[in-house]
């Protein structure tokens, strides 16, 4: 699944209203549990274990491509 | 999780069931530090196992915990394995009417068993799974609760601890299991430890054990077999574990 698949389907959001600028505090659901629960759904489906530094950082969609393109995900 | 090697936190760990879980897992390799209040048992416990590392602390007194804790972690990084053993049973019913002074459950008594049962699981537990979250540590979280976590008439302060602690474990394994940490609980029935026959006469004991389907007390280690049951298997959290000899309050 793309990336874009997965924050679509774990934070309850349609594909076409993600963008990079959209971060924690625009979605209700995306909370520090849901986070959670994204990082949970990002590792299992990447086969990648995240630091505690990124898990703290990914508070964003831009943060999060671009940490996982850093993983050499994109 | 494979026990030898890893850095396993108990807590009341100098007397009882902690003592007993203590030795276990010492025998079988994992590096014990063991919390507890009473520094005579402590070190009776280090004279006997040098290789584990005793700590006195207060379990109750928050600062006193954020200081020990903080030390440990500094000095080792996050626990694989915390047990969350320390307890006080306390029996005292709502209302005494026989009492010739005050017959109402003392509310100090309530506060102190609140104290050592409940939320000092909530003060360890909180440092010890931030550690364990920041160090990405796949850790095993086990609380021991109590057959009295049903409602134990004249138990009142410690059923009510021991809900407590059953339901923290439920709530716990749902919030970090995403992350890898497990959380489960083991609740045991009439066990022969010196607790529980300081808590109750011999004949009310005996009348008890008339009514386990077993007809026996457990014994400290069918607590610690569950205690390691549960770190062994990769696929137990926000359980508890009842082993109670099939007693039902």
């Amino acid at each position: 699944m793309d990336i874009m698949s997965l924050l679509s389907t774990t934070l309850g959001i349609p594909q076409e209203q993600l963008s990079e600028s959209l971060s924690m505090e625009q979605v209700d659901i995306w909370d520090s549990l849901t986070h959670m629960d994204l990082i949970a759904a990002i590792e299992n489906e990447y086969r990648i274990e995240l630091t505690a530094d990124d898990i703290v950082a990914m508070t964003d969609v831009g943060s999060i491509l671009r940490i996982l393109k850093q993983r050499g995900i994109n | 999780m494979d026990v030898s090697g890893k850095q396993v936190l108990i807590t009341g760990a100098a007397q009882g069931l902690g003592k007993s879980i203590a030795i276990q897992l010492n025998a079988l390799g994992a590096k014990v530090t063991a919390l507890d209040i009473n520094e005579s048992a402590l070190e009776d416990l280090n004279s006997t196992y040098p290789d584990m590392n005793v700590i006195s602390c207060d379990l109750t007194n928050i600062d006193s915990v954020n200081q020990q804790l903080n030390i440990l972690h500094s000095a080792q990084g996050a626990f694989d394995i915390l047990i969350n053993n320390a307890g006080l049973i306390h029996n005292e019913p709502l209302i005494n009417l026989l009492s010739k002074t005050e017959k109402k459950h003392s509310i100090e008594n309530w506060n102190k068993v609140l104290d050592v049962n409940l939320n000092s699981v909530f003060y360890v537990t909180r440092i010890c799974t931030e550690a364990m979250l920041l160090n990405r540590k796949k850790s095993v979280i086990i609380n021991i609760s109590s057959i009295s976590s049903s409602g134990n008439p004249g138990q009142g302060a410690y059923s009510a601890a021991k809900a407590g602690i059953e339901a923290l474990t439920r709530t716990w394994a749902k919030e970090l299991g995403p992350m890898g940490i497990r959380i489960a609980a083991v609740a045991p029935g009439f066990i022969e430890t010196d607790a529980t026959h300081a808590s109750m006469s011999e004949g009310i004991l005996k009348q008890w054990i008339n009514n386990i389907p077993l007809k026996h007390l457990g014994t400290m280690k069918n607590v610690s077999d569950a205690v390691l049951h549960i770190i062994e298997n990769n696929y137990i959290t926000g359980t508890v574990l009842e082993i109670n000899g099939g007693l039902v309050l």
